[in-house]
Protein backbone atom coordinates (compact mmCIF):
# COMPACT_ATOMS: atom_id res chain seq x y z
CA UNK A 1 0.00 0.00 0.00
CA UNK A 2 1.21 3.45 -0.94
CA UNK A 3 0.90 5.74 2.10
CA UNK A 4 1.73 9.38 2.59
CA UNK A 5 0.90 12.47 4.60
CA UNK A 6 0.35 15.75 2.80
CA UNK A 7 1.95 18.26 5.10
CA UNK A 8 3.20 21.80 5.18
CA UNK A 9 4.18 23.92 8.14
CA UNK A 10 2.80 27.02 6.48
CA UNK A 11 -0.96 27.31 6.30
CA UNK A 12 -2.95 28.25 3.22
CA UNK A 13 -0.73 26.51 0.69
CA UNK A 14 -3.48 24.25 -0.59
CA UNK A 15 -2.61 21.25 1.58
CA UNK A 16 -6.17 19.99 1.82
CA UNK A 17 -7.10 20.60 -1.82
CA UNK A 18 -3.91 18.84 -2.90
CA UNK A 19 -4.69 15.85 -0.65
CA UNK A 20 -8.26 15.60 -1.98
CA UNK A 21 -7.21 15.93 -5.62
CA UNK A 22 -4.36 13.43 -5.31
CA UNK A 23 -6.88 11.02 -3.78
CA UNK A 24 -9.16 11.56 -6.77
CA UNK A 25 -6.24 11.09 -9.17
CA UNK A 26 -5.56 7.74 -7.49
CA UNK A 27 -9.20 6.71 -7.90
CA UNK A 28 -9.00 7.72 -11.57
CA UNK A 29 -5.98 5.44 -11.89
CA UNK A 30 -8.19 2.56 -10.74
CA UNK A 31 -6.89 2.32 -7.18
CA UNK A 32 -8.76 1.85 -3.89
CA UNK A 33 -8.08 4.95 -1.83
CA UNK A 34 -8.59 5.78 1.84
CA UNK A 35 -8.14 9.33 3.13
CA UNK A 36 -7.83 10.04 6.86
CA UNK A 37 -8.82 13.59 7.79
CA UNK A 38 -7.16 14.66 11.03
CA UNK A 39 -7.68 18.40 10.51
CA UNK A 40 -10.46 19.90 12.62
CA UNK A 41 -10.54 23.25 10.81
CA UNK A 42 -13.91 24.12 9.33
CA UNK A 43 -12.38 24.24 5.85
CA UNK A 44 -11.32 20.61 6.12
CA UNK A 45 -11.07 17.82 3.59
CA UNK A 46 -14.23 16.34 5.12
CA UNK A 47 -16.03 19.59 4.33
CA UNK A 48 -14.54 19.80 0.83
CA UNK A 49 -15.79 16.31 0.01
CA UNK A 50 -19.07 16.88 1.85
CA UNK A 51 -18.78 14.19 4.50
CA UNK A 52 -18.49 16.48 7.54
CA UNK A 53 -22.11 16.32 8.69
CA UNK A 54 -21.41 14.24 11.81
CA UNK A 55 -18.36 16.13 13.05
CA UNK A 56 -20.32 17.70 15.93
CA UNK A 57 -22.32 14.64 16.87
CA UNK A 58 -21.09 13.55 20.30
CA UNK A 59 -23.00 10.27 19.92
CA UNK A 60 -21.10 9.39 16.73
CA UNK A 61 -18.20 6.98 16.78
CA UNK A 62 -14.90 8.59 15.79
CA UNK A 63 -11.37 7.67 14.84
CA UNK A 64 -10.06 9.10 18.11
CA UNK A 65 -12.31 6.74 20.07
CA UNK A 66 -10.63 3.85 18.22
CA UNK A 67 -7.20 5.34 18.94
CA UNK A 68 -7.85 5.33 22.69
CA UNK A 69 -9.40 1.84 22.70
CA UNK A 70 -12.96 3.09 23.16
CA UNK A 71 -14.57 2.37 19.80
CA UNK A 72 -18.35 2.42 19.52
CA UNK A 73 -18.42 0.25 16.43
CA UNK A 74 -16.27 -1.36 13.75
CA UNK A 75 -13.70 0.74 11.88
CA UNK A 76 -15.52 0.21 8.57
CA UNK A 77 -18.47 2.22 9.87
CA UNK A 78 -16.27 5.30 10.25
CA UNK A 79 -15.68 5.31 6.51
CA UNK A 80 -17.71 7.55 4.19
CA UNK A 81 -17.43 7.67 0.41
CA UNK A 82 -17.38 10.66 -1.94
CA UNK A 83 -16.44 10.62 -5.63
CA UNK A 84 -15.18 7.07 -5.20
CA UNK A 85 -12.81 8.12 -2.40
CA UNK A 86 -13.21 6.43 0.99
CA UNK A 87 -12.77 8.97 3.78
CA UNK A 88 -12.57 8.80 7.55
CA UNK A 89 -13.92 12.29 8.33
CA UNK A 90 -12.55 14.55 11.03
CA UNK A 91 -14.64 14.72 14.20
CA UNK A 92 -14.45 17.76 16.50
CA UNK A 93 -13.23 15.55 19.37
CA UNK A 94 -9.88 15.41 17.50
CA UNK A 95 -9.24 18.89 18.94
CA UNK A 96 -8.63 17.11 22.22
CA UNK A 97 -6.63 14.22 20.76
CA UNK A 98 -3.57 15.08 22.79
CA UNK A 99 -5.44 15.19 26.08
CA UNK A 100 -7.26 11.91 25.48
CA UNK A 101 -4.21 10.05 24.19
CA UNK A 102 -2.07 11.23 27.12
CA UNK A 103 -4.78 10.28 29.56
CA UNK A 104 -4.99 6.82 28.02
CA UNK A 105 -1.21 6.54 28.26
CA UNK A 106 -1.34 7.34 31.99
CA UNK A 107 -4.15 4.91 32.54
CA UNK A 108 -2.19 2.18 30.73
CA UNK A 109 0.87 2.92 32.87
CA UNK A 110 -1.23 2.52 36.04
CA UNK A 111 -2.10 -0.99 34.88
CA UNK A 112 1.49 -1.82 33.99
CA UNK A 113 0.90 -1.61 30.25
CA UNK A 114 2.59 0.44 27.59
CA UNK A 115 0.64 2.76 25.29
CA UNK A 116 2.52 4.95 22.87
CA UNK A 117 0.24 7.91 22.02
CA UNK A 118 2.14 8.53 18.76
CA UNK A 119 1.52 5.05 17.34
CA UNK A 120 -2.21 4.65 17.77
CA UNK A 121 -3.30 5.60 14.26
CA UNK A 122 -0.98 2.95 12.84
CA UNK A 123 -2.33 0.41 15.33
CA UNK A 124 -5.96 1.17 14.47
CA UNK A 125 -5.34 1.01 10.71
CA UNK A 126 -3.33 -2.19 10.94
CA UNK A 127 -5.94 -3.86 13.11
CA UNK A 128 -8.61 -2.82 10.62
CA UNK A 129 -6.57 -4.41 7.80
CA UNK A 130 -6.47 -1.14 5.87
CA UNK A 131 -3.27 -2.20 4.11
CA UNK A 132 -5.09 -5.25 2.74
CA UNK A 133 -8.17 -3.31 1.62
CA UNK A 134 -6.64 -0.23 0.02
CA UNK A 135 -3.95 0.55 -2.54
CA UNK A 136 -3.39 4.10 -1.34
CA UNK A 137 -3.63 5.80 2.07
CA UNK A 138 -3.46 9.59 2.27
CA UNK A 139 -3.47 11.43 5.59
CA UNK A 140 -4.39 15.12 5.88
CA UNK A 141 -3.10 16.33 9.25
CA UNK A 142 -3.64 19.76 10.83
CA UNK A 143 -1.12 22.46 9.90
CA UNK A 144 0.13 22.55 13.49
CA UNK A 145 2.79 20.11 14.60
CA UNK A 146 0.94 18.15 17.26
CA UNK A 147 0.24 14.57 18.29
CA UNK A 148 -2.03 14.09 15.26
CA UNK A 149 0.86 14.94 12.95
CA UNK A 150 3.10 12.51 14.88
CA UNK A 151 0.51 9.79 14.36
CA UNK A 152 0.14 10.67 10.68
CA UNK A 153 3.86 10.54 9.97
CA UNK A 154 4.43 7.46 12.08
CA UNK A 155 1.72 5.74 10.07
CA UNK A 156 2.74 6.75 6.55
CA UNK A 157 6.53 7.35 6.90
CA UNK A 158 6.27 9.40 3.71
CA UNK A 159 5.32 13.01 3.07
CA UNK A 160 4.25 15.10 0.10
CA UNK A 161 4.99 18.77 0.74
CA UNK A 162 2.94 21.52 -0.88
CA UNK A 163 4.65 24.87 -0.76
CA UNK A 164 4.18 28.36 -2.04
CA UNK A 165 7.23 29.47 -4.04
CA UNK A 166 8.26 32.49 -2.02
CA UNK A 167 10.85 33.30 0.62
CA UNK A 168 8.37 32.34 3.29
CA UNK A 169 7.52 29.13 1.46
CA UNK A 170 11.17 28.23 1.08
CA UNK A 171 11.73 28.73 4.78
CA UNK A 172 8.71 26.58 5.52
CA UNK A 173 10.26 23.65 3.63
CA UNK A 174 13.50 24.07 5.54
CA UNK A 175 11.55 24.40 8.78
CA UNK A 176 9.74 21.18 7.91
CA UNK A 177 13.06 19.43 7.37
CA UNK A 178 14.01 20.33 10.94
CA UNK A 179 10.62 19.41 12.35
CA UNK A 180 10.60 16.03 10.63
CA UNK A 181 14.21 15.47 11.69
CA UNK A 182 13.07 15.89 15.29
CA UNK A 183 10.16 13.50 14.74
CA UNK A 184 12.43 10.92 13.18
CA UNK A 185 14.68 10.95 16.23
CA UNK A 186 11.69 10.95 18.57
CA UNK A 187 9.82 8.11 16.93
CA UNK A 188 12.93 6.25 15.75
CA UNK A 189 11.78 6.16 12.14
CA UNK A 190 12.99 7.39 8.79
CA UNK A 191 10.75 9.69 6.76
CA UNK A 192 10.87 9.85 2.98
CA UNK A 193 9.83 12.85 0.87
CA UNK A 194 7.92 11.67 -2.19
CA UNK A 195 7.50 15.13 -3.73
CA UNK A 196 7.74 18.82 -3.04
CA UNK A 197 4.89 20.52 -4.87
CA UNK A 198 5.03 24.23 -5.67
CA UNK A 199 1.49 25.57 -5.65
CA UNK A 200 0.15 28.91 -6.90
CA UNK A 201 3.10 29.37 -9.18
CA UNK A 202 2.78 32.57 -11.19
CA UNK A 203 5.92 32.29 -13.29
CA UNK A 204 7.78 35.10 -11.56
CA UNK A 205 11.57 35.19 -11.68
CA UNK A 206 12.06 35.09 -7.91
CA UNK A 207 9.73 32.08 -7.73
CA UNK A 208 11.94 30.26 -10.22
CA UNK A 209 14.90 31.09 -8.05
CA UNK A 210 13.30 29.40 -5.01
CA UNK A 211 12.43 26.31 -7.06
CA UNK A 212 16.02 26.07 -8.24
CA UNK A 213 17.31 26.41 -4.69
CA UNK A 214 15.01 23.63 -3.50
CA UNK A 215 16.16 21.35 -6.30
CA UNK A 216 19.76 22.13 -5.43
CA UNK A 217 18.89 21.10 -1.86
CA UNK A 218 18.04 17.70 -3.32
CA UNK A 219 14.23 17.73 -3.29
CA UNK A 220 12.22 16.21 -6.10
CA UNK A 221 9.83 18.71 -7.74
CA UNK A 222 7.98 16.65 -10.35
CA UNK A 223 5.33 19.24 -11.29
CA UNK A 224 4.57 22.90 -10.66
CA UNK A 225 0.94 23.85 -10.08
CA UNK A 226 0.01 27.29 -11.32
CA UNK A 227 -2.30 29.66 -9.54
CA UNK A 228 -5.85 28.46 -10.23
CA UNK A 229 -7.79 30.48 -7.71
CA UNK A 230 -11.13 30.50 -9.49
CA UNK A 231 -11.11 26.71 -9.96
CA UNK A 232 -10.12 26.12 -6.34
CA UNK A 233 -12.70 28.53 -5.02
CA UNK A 234 -15.21 26.70 -7.16
CA UNK A 235 -14.19 23.37 -5.59
CA UNK A 236 -14.87 24.74 -2.11
CA UNK A 237 -18.15 26.33 -3.17
CA UNK A 238 -19.42 23.16 -4.82
CA UNK A 239 -17.73 20.79 -2.33
CA UNK A 240 -15.97 18.57 -4.82
CA UNK A 241 -12.58 17.79 -6.30
CA UNK A 242 -11.14 19.87 -9.13
CA UNK A 243 -11.84 16.99 -11.52
CA UNK A 244 -15.55 17.01 -10.78
CA UNK A 245 -15.67 20.79 -10.70
CA UNK A 246 -14.25 21.11 -14.21
CA UNK A 247 -16.41 18.29 -15.51
CA UNK A 248 -19.73 19.27 -13.96
CA UNK A 249 -19.66 22.89 -12.93
CA UNK A 250 -17.81 24.61 -15.76
CA UNK A 251 -19.96 25.41 -18.78
CA UNK A 252 -16.95 25.18 -21.04
CA UNK A 253 -13.55 23.56 -20.75
CA UNK A 254 -10.69 25.89 -20.07
CA UNK A 255 -7.35 24.61 -21.38
CA UNK A 256 -5.33 25.92 -18.46
CA UNK A 257 -7.59 24.12 -16.00
CA UNK A 258 -7.39 20.85 -17.91
CA UNK A 259 -3.64 21.28 -17.87
CA UNK A 260 -3.71 21.51 -14.06
CA UNK A 261 -5.77 18.31 -13.86
CA UNK A 262 -3.26 16.55 -16.11
CA UNK A 263 -0.47 17.72 -13.83
CA UNK A 264 -2.28 16.32 -10.81
CA UNK A 265 -2.57 12.94 -12.57
CA UNK A 266 1.09 13.16 -13.46
CA UNK A 267 2.03 14.01 -9.87
CA UNK A 268 0.01 11.08 -8.49
CA UNK A 269 1.72 8.74 -10.93
CA UNK A 270 5.14 10.12 -10.10
CA UNK A 271 4.47 9.52 -6.40
CA UNK A 272 3.40 5.92 -7.10
CA UNK A 273 6.58 5.28 -9.07
CA UNK A 274 8.74 6.69 -6.26
CA UNK A 275 7.64 3.98 -3.87
CA UNK A 276 7.91 1.16 -6.41
CA UNK A 277 11.61 1.76 -6.96
CA UNK A 278 13.71 0.76 -3.96
CA UNK A 279 15.49 3.78 -2.48
CA UNK B 1 13.96 13.54 6.17
CA UNK B 2 15.32 12.33 2.88
CA UNK B 3 14.20 12.35 -0.72
CA UNK B 4 12.47 9.17 -1.82
CA UNK B 5 11.02 6.01 -0.38
CA UNK B 6 11.58 4.48 3.05
CA UNK B 7 10.08 1.74 5.29
CA UNK B 8 6.54 0.42 4.96
CA UNK B 9 5.13 0.18 8.49
CA UNK B 10 2.21 -1.90 7.15
CA UNK B 11 4.50 -4.60 5.77
CA UNK B 12 3.52 -8.06 6.99
CA UNK B 13 6.89 -8.75 8.52
CA UNK B 14 6.59 -7.35 12.02
CA UNK B 15 10.34 -6.81 12.09
CA UNK B 16 9.93 -3.69 9.96
CA UNK B 17 7.88 -2.06 12.69
CA UNK B 18 10.15 -2.89 15.55
CA UNK B 19 10.43 0.50 17.13
CA UNK B 20 11.92 0.31 20.54
CA UNK B 21 9.44 0.77 23.33
CA UNK B 22 9.57 4.21 24.83
CA UNK B 23 9.12 2.85 28.33
CA UNK B 24 11.96 2.77 30.78
CA UNK B 25 13.61 -0.52 30.02
CA UNK B 26 17.15 -1.21 31.08
CA UNK B 27 19.75 -1.72 28.39
CA UNK B 28 19.46 -5.41 27.51
CA UNK B 29 23.24 -5.57 26.98
CA UNK B 30 23.71 -4.71 30.62
CA UNK B 31 21.55 -7.58 31.84
CA UNK B 32 23.73 -10.32 33.34
CA UNK B 33 22.25 -13.31 31.56
CA UNK B 34 24.30 -15.95 33.31
CA UNK B 35 23.49 -15.21 36.94
CA UNK B 36 20.27 -17.23 36.91
CA UNK B 37 22.32 -20.33 37.62
CA UNK B 38 23.66 -18.85 40.84
CA UNK B 39 20.70 -19.02 43.18
CA UNK B 40 17.85 -20.37 41.10
CA UNK B 41 16.30 -23.79 41.20
CA UNK B 42 16.93 -26.21 38.38
CA UNK B 43 13.65 -25.38 36.66
CA UNK B 44 14.33 -21.69 36.55
CA UNK B 45 17.79 -21.93 35.04
CA UNK B 46 16.45 -24.24 32.33
CA UNK B 47 13.85 -21.63 31.59
CA UNK B 48 16.41 -18.88 31.25
CA UNK B 49 18.47 -20.88 28.77
CA UNK B 50 15.61 -21.53 26.40
CA UNK B 51 14.32 -17.97 26.48
CA UNK B 52 16.89 -16.57 24.10
CA UNK B 53 15.92 -18.30 20.92
CA UNK B 54 13.61 -15.64 19.48
CA UNK B 55 16.17 -12.95 20.19
CA UNK B 56 19.18 -14.58 18.58
CA UNK B 57 17.98 -14.33 14.97
CA UNK B 58 19.99 -11.63 13.24
CA UNK B 59 18.07 -8.51 12.21
CA UNK B 60 15.08 -9.28 14.42
CA UNK B 61 14.37 -7.58 17.69
CA UNK B 62 13.50 -9.74 20.68
CA UNK B 63 9.79 -10.06 21.29
CA UNK B 64 9.41 -7.41 24.03
CA UNK B 65 11.19 -4.81 21.90
CA UNK B 66 9.25 -5.60 18.75
CA UNK B 67 5.74 -5.15 20.08
CA UNK B 68 3.84 -1.90 20.51
CA UNK B 69 2.02 -2.86 23.69
CA UNK B 70 2.19 -5.79 26.06
CA UNK B 71 -1.17 -7.10 24.82
CA UNK B 72 -0.20 -7.00 21.13
CA UNK B 73 -1.06 -10.29 19.46
CA UNK B 74 -2.20 -11.85 22.72
CA UNK B 75 -5.65 -13.17 23.54
CA UNK B 76 -6.99 -12.80 27.05
CA UNK B 77 -7.75 -16.24 28.50
CA UNK B 78 -9.39 -17.06 31.81
CA UNK B 79 -7.38 -19.58 33.76
CA UNK B 80 -8.30 -21.42 36.95
CA UNK B 81 -5.79 -21.16 39.76
CA UNK B 82 -5.79 -22.18 43.40
CA UNK B 83 -5.00 -19.36 45.84
CA UNK B 84 -1.62 -20.72 46.87
CA UNK B 85 -0.45 -20.77 43.25
CA UNK B 86 -1.89 -17.36 42.42
CA UNK B 87 -0.35 -15.85 45.58
CA UNK B 88 3.05 -17.02 44.40
CA UNK B 89 2.86 -15.05 41.12
CA UNK B 90 3.71 -11.55 42.44
CA UNK B 91 6.63 -13.06 44.29
CA UNK B 92 7.85 -14.79 41.12
CA UNK B 93 7.49 -11.56 39.09
CA UNK B 94 9.42 -9.68 41.80
CA UNK B 95 12.13 -12.34 41.78
CA UNK B 96 12.50 -12.03 37.99
CA UNK B 97 12.57 -8.23 38.20
CA UNK B 98 15.40 -8.49 40.73
CA UNK B 99 17.33 -10.77 38.41
CA UNK B 100 16.88 -8.64 35.30
CA UNK B 101 17.13 -5.36 37.17
CA UNK B 102 14.18 -4.02 35.16
CA UNK B 103 10.40 -3.99 35.05
CA UNK B 104 8.95 -7.37 34.05
CA UNK B 105 5.31 -7.71 33.02
CA UNK B 106 3.18 -10.28 34.79
CA UNK B 107 1.61 -11.02 31.39
CA UNK B 108 5.03 -11.98 30.03
CA UNK B 109 5.78 -14.13 33.06
CA UNK B 110 2.52 -16.01 32.70
CA UNK B 111 3.03 -16.75 29.03
CA UNK B 112 6.68 -17.64 29.59
CA UNK B 113 5.56 -20.12 32.27
CA UNK B 114 3.36 -21.90 29.71
CA UNK B 115 6.09 -21.75 27.06
CA UNK B 116 8.62 -23.28 29.46
CA UNK B 117 6.15 -26.01 30.35
CA UNK B 118 5.68 -26.79 26.67
CA UNK B 119 9.43 -27.12 26.24
CA UNK B 120 9.88 -29.23 29.40
CA UNK B 121 7.02 -31.71 29.76
CA UNK B 122 9.16 -33.67 32.23
CA UNK B 123 8.85 -30.81 34.74
CA UNK B 124 5.10 -30.86 34.28
CA UNK B 125 5.04 -34.60 34.69
CA UNK B 126 6.74 -34.28 38.06
CA UNK B 127 4.38 -31.56 39.26
CA UNK B 128 1.28 -33.37 38.04
CA UNK B 129 2.65 -36.50 39.72
CA UNK B 130 2.74 -34.58 43.00
CA UNK B 131 -0.87 -33.73 42.41
CA UNK B 132 -1.80 -37.36 42.05
CA UNK B 133 -1.55 -38.14 38.37
CA UNK B 134 -0.06 -41.51 37.54
CA UNK B 135 -1.19 -43.26 40.68
CA UNK B 136 -1.94 -46.85 39.87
Amino acid sequence: MLAYTVYSEAGGVGKTTLAANLAKAEVRAGRDVLVIDLDTQEASLSHLLDVADRRNDSEADSLLRHMIDRPRGPFEELVRTSEGIDIVPAHNILEYASKHLRRREEEAADFGETFNPNKQLLRVLREAGVHETYDTLIVDPPATADIKLHNAIHTTRHVVIPFEPSGKGYESVQGLDQLVGGLEANLDIEVGVLAVVPNRYKGMNDQDRFLETLQEDGWDIPVTLRERSSMLEGCWAEQCTAYRYVEEHRDRERDHELETLEKLDELAEHIRLQTEVPA
Amino acid sequence: MKQGSTDDPFADDTATDTDTEETTVADPEATPSQDTTAGGTAEESDAADSDDESGSEPGRLPYIYARDTVKDGRQQRPIFLRDEVEDGIPELVGELEDRFGENVYRTDVMEAAVAVAQEHPDLLEAKLGEWGYGWD
